[in-house]
């Protein structure tokens, strides 16, 4: 194999694609990415059994071929090396030269057979989803997931539905049992036809699958027009935009009926100004120092934060809110509202709460948080007892 | 702005609290960090950081502020408004650095019609001056839409009203409509023509929603001489965008009004758009853009070489006018680009140093295949037309054609499912996998079918 190319655009390439491989291990055949010059152009791929992508990039391919480099190392050579062309053979020892002028480098691979190929994925059922939306929810929802690999909750559950106002939808959810993010994105004309009663139209996918897509989808989003095509079968996933293609398998664990942490009606709704509140939250934390709890205490006109560290001290302050229901307090994790404040956006944030005796244990009591300008997300998040 | 007075202002409201401190311990003088009080006479506004804050301060201390302000200036007819401030970063907990307050107005998208109740100022039209018809090449392609735009900005709302343009990506649609702005400006100085995107139609509208500001968005709309709407293709699929502009249309050609619009596609190919729409901007003349030949396009690049003071040898020019086949944007930014380098480095530009310039906008044959050619080779391959193709009849040679035809737009073109069933007639997405899994499944139990499918990658190879 022999090929020219531009040492831009193939770093445009190789950033996307090394994102993919393991890391951790460079023996892995995961970690390793694969060159295949063909025709005009050359398309890199990375893989394991469950995942990959490919992304194809112009090449002057003087001799069509494969080779095989360690992902996370090209990426590191590729963006050190100069703007220019940049000339990638295959020598027979099995190495890869990538030269430009002055500069050589060779890089041990595997052998291209023993790359993982790409599964056959049938097409079942398609729609498109408009890039940014996509992006902007998975950044909100990627947090509230579960992070340990294996279990269900490391799972991040997209619906397709008809919404209330009798358009499709796609749902985003996910969480870790004790806090939850729904997000909503709605969909053209290209959503996919009629969702009624069809098993395509809810997939989970793992965490970390969804982390490396929004990776790439960042390095794209800034075309304000661009979709993403989502094409299912019963255990694969693929989403292509672009010259950018990316499988995973989906996961067939159960997931929890998420609608079930919406109670249906509220008895206290308080409205908050979102920076006051952050800047409140980092000034009190400083003296939770490891306690990871705040007191909320609202009346009918101020919300008061309150954190006590018996080694250090007592931090008390007061907002003005909007305040609708009778006073009550509830407390919270600390770390589990700056999450929430940081993937938000918009001058107030809200919190709503069936809160009184009836309604049980203060830690039993949903409180949904949503920013007042953003209605296609909520989050919950259960108060410490 | 008045510093001084705000902060006697506070200094007062916080003694008129029920008891010594309490403004300050319950965060409500951190309602005023970087607020701004102006005004003279009996008029003053209030500018503060955040609607949150400007809700507050309107639902709870505005009377007490107002009654402090009275005192403080002794004047029992003051009134004051509290307005928001555009946001300006600043860190936390420092004094904010304001610009003078800004009037409480709809806030208007970039390149929209002014918001603003009367035009004191001159009426904006958002045309762009480089845009006229002394800089617009007219070859076979496009002599017809070009005689019909001179002859409406000659003779606005007389002559072909609505007039609807349309053609490709880059082929000079939105220079053609904005010259027929630029020429009326010149020629009829008090018209006033606004040039707006479909986009910046629907953010404006959903501002105008947001802020409850229709009647105001309406009312200015329909005061225009003449609208100029560009990708009017845009209204696909948004309900809400088309309705407003069906009333906004009929008001403006109700009154006489001149409408021009440009699009991708004709009216009726134009997806979810609803039939009132669609026969609306039928009613005037129909002109559509075409992709230039290929001395159309040399006269193009010999012009922009012109405007650009760049010098291209005879053979490159060729090259290009060869090589970038229906975009005329691209053709000009890949002339530019060889113009550049051949300036800054001082050296000849050959064909092979533009092979090596443009060598990441030179198509691979994946993108030079376009769906209308790969439509027309597998049409001529099976003996039918690309209408029969995208038609309804379901005879064999044409649902043969039809899967073939699917098949290769996703093979080659690497379109998306719901965008071949567009292309194909607005078939289902779900009808699309299944015509392209046919051709998948004949290529694992019948090899005339591999061979199908290179004869025709080859026609559609050497066509291009």
């Amino acid at each position: 194999m022999e090929i020219i190319v531009d040492q831009e655009t193939f770093l445009d390439g190789v950033q996307r694609i090394a994102a993919l491989t393991d890391r951790k291990n460079a023996a892995l055949v995961g970690s390793q990415v694969l060159l295949d010059a063909q025709g005009e152009t050359v398309t890199l791929y990375a893989s394991d059994t469950q995942t990959g992508g490919r992304f194809e990039l112009p090449a002057r391919v003087k001799s069509p071929g494969k080779t095989t480099v360690p992902g996370k190392t090209l990426f590191n050579l590729i963006r050190q090396l100069p703007p220019g062309d940049l000339t990638i053979t295959r020598d027979a020892s099995g190495l890869t030269r990538i030269e430009r002028e002055r500069i050589q480098n060779s890089l041990k691979g595997i052998n291209p057979e023993e790359f993982n190929v790409f599964p056959e994925i049938t097409a079942e059922y398609s729609f498109l989803v408009p890039l940014g939306d996509f992006l902007s929810q998975l950044k909100k929802s990627l947090p509230f997931a579960s992070e340990e690999e294996g279990k269900p909750l490391n799972g991040i559950l997209l619906t397709r539905e008809m919404g209330e106002k009798g358009r499709p939808i796609l749902n985003i959810v996910s969480t870790d049992g004790h806090r939850l993010h729904h997000g909503i994105i709605p969909l053209g004309e290209d959503a996919g036809g009629l969702v009624a009663g069809q098993s395509e139209s809810r997939f989970i996918l793992k965490k970390r699958n969804l982390q490396e897509l929004a990776h790439v989808l960042d390095l794209d989003s800034k075309d304000p027009n661009m979709s993403v095509e989502i094409v299912l079968n019963p255990k694969y996933i693929t989403f292509r935009w672009g010259r950018f293609y990316y499988f995973a398998r989906l996961l067939s664990t159960p997931y929890p009926n998420y609608k079930e942490a919406f109670p249906p009606e509220f008895t206290v709704g308080v409205e908050i100004s979102r920076e006051s509140l952050d800047s409140a939250l980092k000034r009190v934390s400083v003296v939770s120092d490891k306690k990871p709890e705040v007191v909320f205490d609202w009346n009918d006109r101020f919300l008061t934060l309150r954190t006590m560290n018996e080694e250090i001290g007592e931090s008390i302050e007061t907002l003005p809110a909007f305040i609708k229901g009778e006073p009550g307090s509830l407390v919270f994790k600390i770390d589990f509202l700056r999450v929430l404040l940081g993937v938000t956006t918009g001058e107030t944030i809200r919190f709503d709460v069936r809160y009184g005796n009836e309604f049980g244990a203060k830690d039993s009591m949903p409180v949904i948080w949503r920013a007042v300008d953003d209605p296609n997300s909520r989050y919950v998040l259960m108060p410490m007892g | 702005m008045d510093a001084v007075l705000l902060q006697k202002v506070l200094n007062r409201f916080c003694e008129y609290a029920p008891e010594a401190q309490a403004r300050d311990r319950d965060g409500v003088l951190d309602l005023f960090e970087g607020a701004s009080l102006s005004g003279s006479g009996e008029a003053y506004t209030l500018s503060v950081g955040s609607s949150f804050v400007q809700r507050m301060i309107e639902e709870r201390y505005l009377s007490e502020i107002v009654l402090v302000i009275r005192e403080v200036l002794d004047n029992d007819r003051i009134t004051l408004t509290v307005e928001v401030l555009s946001p300006v970063k600043t860190p936390q907990r420092k004094k904010k650095v304001r610009e003078a307050p800004s009037e409480d107005k709809l806030k208007v998208v970039s390149g929209s019609l002014s918001m603003s109740p009367e035009q004191s100022s001159p009426w904006e039209t958002h045309l762009s001056s480089r845009y006229t018809f002394s800089n617009y090449v007219v070859g076979m392609c496009n002599q017809f839409a070009h005689a019909a735009a001179t002859a409406i900005a000659n003779n606005p709302s007389n002559t072909y009203n609505p007039f609807y343009v349309f053609g490709g990506v880059g082929l000079g649609k939105t220079h053609l409509v904005s010259a027929i702005g630029n020429q009326m400006k010149s020629r009829f100085p008090s018209l006033k023509i606004l040039y707006i995107t479909t986009e910046s139609f629907l953010n404006e509208m959903v501002t105008a929603i947001k802020f409850s500001k229709m009647a105001e968005f309406r009312e200015r709309y329909r005061k225009i001489d003449v609208l100029i709407v560009d990708d009017i293709q845009f209204l696909s699929g948004k309900e809400r965008t088309q309705e407003e502009f069906f009333y906004t249309f009929n008001a403006l050609f109700e009154n006489g009004k001149q409408i021009i619009l440009s699009s991708d596609c004709m009216p009726s190919e134009i997806a979810t758009l609803e039939d009132r729409l669609k026969s609306r901007f039928s009613w005037g003349l129909i002109a559509d853009i075409q992709i230039p030949d290929f001395e159309t396009k040399i006269a193009i690049l010999r012009d922009k070489m012109t405007q650009e003071g760049l010098c291209l040898p005879e053979e490159v020019v060729f090259f290009l006018a060869n090589t970038v086949k229906t975009n005329i944007r691209e053709l000009e930014g890949a002339m530019i680009r060889l113009g550049a380098w051949g300036n800054l480095m001082g050296r000849p530009i050959t064909i092979e140093v533009a092979r090596k310039l443009l060598s990441d906008i030179l198509p691979t044959t994946r993108d030079l295949a376009d769906v209308e050619r790969i439509l027309a080779e597998v049409a001529g391959y099976y003996g039918v037309t690309t209408k029969d193709i995208r038609s309804k009849k379901r005879t064999r040679s044409m649902v043969v054609a039809r899967h073939m035809a699917a098949f290769l737009i996703r093979d080659i073109s690497h379109k998306s499912y719901p965008e071949i069933g567009r292309e194909l007639g607005g078939r289902d997405h779900s009808t699309i996998i299944h015509s392209c899994k046919n051709i998948e499944d004949a290529l694992e139990s019948d090899p005339q079918t591999m061979n199908e499918i290179e004869q025709i990658k080859k026609r559609i190879e050497n066509r291009g």
